[in-house]
């Protein structure tokens, strides 16, 4: 009974995923409020599976690559993937500046300052990769910010629907 | 009139050569001073006088006729028979004969001798005059000193005079068988006076002195013919506060004290013995009534100061602010910032307006101020103060040039921003870089965190409050000499964010763009790139005014981030390479602050009179 379980749930799965697959990815403006909904809300389950499943469905879709890279910053602690995701984006901003508005490539200045400084600070302080994805909390941060976004949340508002190479 | 005698047929007995002969000029045209000087000196004081008065009754001739004597031994014993014997004297009443004389001789018969004599005389009675004095076209009586009648002689004014002529001092012994003979006549129409013209004059011919002055003015009257002396007046003194003449029992001397009007007045000595004969001289009791400072360019021209002061207060107090004249640094120079050349006028109003410059010894004095500009002269009553440069007070004295008069003054400013702060702004962009960063360790200390995020969002929660609220200079720039800044001009500077205007390299700037450019230059050695200081400023006077930062505040901004990097650079570079007047006039504000008014000190800072604070030991290190 249980074999027929998981294969009938892993088909119906395998569905809906490619159910998502052949839709339209969300407008950067949709990903933008859902998310600091969520942040602001408190709710970060639904947060973490929203942008879970956004990247894996659209994992060249820059709000989907920025959303991510929060994702492992705040909720995993993964700063490497986060960086790693963030120098995507870069690498398509560099590609064809024109495509993307002023205001975004100065947050994504700023982005790539503060993780380099993130970064840097837990090297300092001695903590392992380990140590700080096992320290991440995303309620902690939110105690800390209030409802003030972060700027990883930020850009997510003037993010141009496209897709990094 | 008296001239060359003319040869007569008959002589004239008593004086026979006298003749009045009038000077005659000939003067073509409008004559010169120095003519009418020349032919004044060939005046005499002979005067043509009225006929004398003849007493008929006691006027007529008087004949000797003729007597014969004999039988004396000798012609001279003869003769003084004759001349002695008291012959029948024939009167013809009221004639007056020209051809007196006598005829007189000796003559011998055998050894006797015997003589003859006529006399035939005038004897005129007369008055001289009529009057002691004679009277010009004017009908201005003057003293007659004498009278000359004609041949007859001179006489004192209404002199009764009983004359017989000719005298017989001439009629003498003609000799043994001789004869003596003469014929005379009298010129007794022409009639000459000479008059006594007076003389006065008073000593000095005209005297100045201030309202006020306690010291009477002295006068000295000195004259010809005056036996009685002088009545002394001053006129006008229908007013209150006039001037007060003084005299005693010398009538030499007069004293006048000034009184308390500016005015003119007249100094009258008057003949007692002829009330048509003075001399009369000007008095002026003169004051500054004010001083009167303008420029075409100056923001509240003219500027009259009372005059008899100096003092106006102090033009600078931020309290008590003094009377100046104020001319702004925006409206002096010209497209390229230079000073371009202005002149400042001065004017002495002095009262009365009748007294002139070249009258008293005056004189203009700059007594205060920068040195730049001069006075194109000291010694009227307008002059201009030409060209100065700098700014700063510049303060003027008036002298009257009676000596204890208060002098006058007046205020000129050229309104200073604070003194020259570029040394020590370049020292201390210097060293920011180092606390700069330690402030960032420490912050990055006291925030630290294992939870990803946490420390990052404290560490800038700090940041920004660091920045919106700790992060201010204080900057009171002032010079050795205490003239920069003019306080008047300048608003409450302290901490907290409160500035005023100095100058950097020339050019005055806010000293919240200084801070700017400092917090810019901090925040770059945290870390931050120079667009996210920018963003950082905006989102700051948003949360603050509801609007975005300044493109001035942007500016310094963009300076902190250039003089980093120039710093990075070469750490011993002069921020005035960065931190040029071109670069320094991109921070000021015309529509919102007073900047680009006031004049840029040219001294520098005194570290004894100057306050500098740094946020340095202010900054916190939590949020």
């Amino acid at each position: 009974m249980q074999k027929k379980m998981i294969i009938g749930l892993t088909v119906l799965f395998a569905s809906m995923t490619a159910s998502i697959q052949a839709q339209e990815p969300p407008s950067p403006q949709e990903v933008a409020n859902t998310i600091s909904n969520y942040w602001i809300n408190q709710n970060f389950t639904n947060m973490s599976s929203y942008i879970t499943n956004l990247y894996a469905s659209y994992s060249n879709y820059v709000p989907a690559i920025l959303s991510a890279s929060f994702h492992d910053y705040i909720f995993l602690g993964k700063l490497a993937d986060a960086t790693n995701k963030l120098y995507r984006v870069q690498q398509a901003v560099d590609s064809n500046p024109s495509n993307f508005p002023s205001d975004f490539k100065v947050t994504m200045d700023e982005l790539n300052a503060t993780m380099k400084w993130e970064i840097d600070l837990h090297s300092r302080k001695g903590r392992s990769p380990e140590i700080v994805q096992s320290n991440a909390s995303p309620q902690a941060v939110r105690n800390a910010t209030g409802a003030t976004l972060l700027q990883n949340i930020n850009i997510l508002f003037y993010t141009p629907a496209t897709n990094a190479p | 009139m008296l001239g060359v005698a003319m040869a007569q047929e008959t002589p004239y007995y008593h004086i026979d050569e006298r003749s009045f002969v009038p000077i005659e000029f000939n003067i073509e045209g409008t004559p010169t001073e120095y003519i009418l000087y020349s032919v004044a000196t060939q005046l005499t004081t002979i005067v043509k006088g009225e006929p004398i008065k003849i007493d008929t009754n006691n006027t007529h001739a008087i004949e000797k006729r003729a007597v014969y004597s004999l039988g004396y031994g000798s012609a001279l014993d003869a003769w003084n028979a004759a001349i002695n014997y008291n012959a029948t004297v024939s009167n013809y009443q009221g004639k007056i004969f020209d051809n007196v004389g006598w005829v007189m001789g000796t003559r011998s018969v055998s050894t006797n001798w015997g003589a003859y004599v006529w006399i035939l005389q005038n004897q005129i009675a007369f008055q001289s005059s009529t009057s002691s004095w004679w009277k010009n076209e004017d009908c201005i009586p003057v003293a007659i000193s004498n009278v000359m009648v004609g041949t007859l002689g001179n006489y004192g004014p209404m002199s009764n005079v009983v004359d017989i002529g000719p005298y017989l001092d001439a009629a003498t012994f003609p000799g043994d068988g001789l004869t003596n003979e003469a014929i005379y006549q009298a010129d007794y129409t022409n009639v000459y006076y000479e008059v006594v013209i007076p003389d006065i004059w008073i000593n000095p011919i005209e005297a100045y002195a201030y309202v006020g002055e306690t010291n009477s003015v002295q006068f000295t009257v000195y004259g010809t013919n005056i036996p009685q002396g002088v009545t002394w007046t001053l006129y006008l003194t229908n007013f209150t506060g006039h001037a007060v003449l003084q005299t005693n029992a010398d009538w030499h001397f007069a004293s006048v004290m000034p009184g308390n009007v500016a005015t003119n007045y007249k100094i009258r000595a008057t003949s007692k013995d002829n009330t048509n004969f003075y001399d009369e001289v000007n008095l002026y009791i003169c004051k500054v009534e004010s001083i009167e400072a303008s420029c075409p360019i100056a923001t509240n021209s003219p500027q009259f100061f009372e005059g008899g002061k100096t003092n106006f207060g102090d033009p600078c107090s931020a309290t008590e602010t003094g009377q100046t004249l104020i001319v702004y640094y925006d409206v002096a120079v010209d497209a390229n910032f230079q000073v371009q050349d202005f002149d400042v006028t001065l004017k002495a109003n002095v009262l009365p307006p009748i007294v002139t410059a070249g009258q008293l010894s005056e004189s203009w004095e700059k007594v205060e101020g920068p040195d730049s500009g001069s006075l194109n002269k000291t010694d009227t009553f307008e002059v201009k103060y030409q060209n100065p440069k700098e700014g700063g007070l510049y303060q003027f004295v008036f002298d009257l040039g009676l000596g204890g008069c208060s002098n006058s003054g007046a205020n000129v400013l050229l309104p200073l921003a604070g003194a020259d702060m570029t040394s020590w702004l370049d020292t201390e962009m210097k060293t920011v870089g180092g606390w700069a960063v330690a402030n960032k360790i420490a912050v990055e200390n006291a925030n630290d965190s294992a939870i990803p995020g946490v420390a990052l969002v404290n560490v800038f929660n700090t940041w920004c409050s660091i920045s919106g609220s700790f992060f201010d200079y204080v900057f009171d720039p002032v010079d050795a000499e205490q003239k920069a800044p003019c306080r008047r001009f300048q608003p409450y500077i302290g901490s907290g964010g409160y500035y005023g205007y100095v100058t950097i390299n020339g050019v005055v700037v806010h000293g919240s763009k200084i801070n700017n450019m400092l917090w810019a230059l901090f925040g770059r050695y945290w870390g931050w790139p120079e667009l996210c200081l920018k963003a950082g400023a905006h989102l700051n006077q948003l949360a603050r005014t509801k609007r975005i930062d300044g493109s001035t505040s942007q500016n310094a901004i963009g300076l902190g981030d250039n003089i980093y990097a120039l710093i990075q650079g070469n750490p011993s570079s002069s921020i005035t390479n960065v931190l040029t007047p071109t670069a320094l006039r991109t921070l000021q504000d015309p529509s919102s602050l007073i900047e680009e008014k006031l004049w840029p000190s040219p001294n520098v800072a005194d570290i004894d009179y100057s306050t500098f604070l740094s946020p340095t030991n202010n900054l916190p290190t939590t949020p």
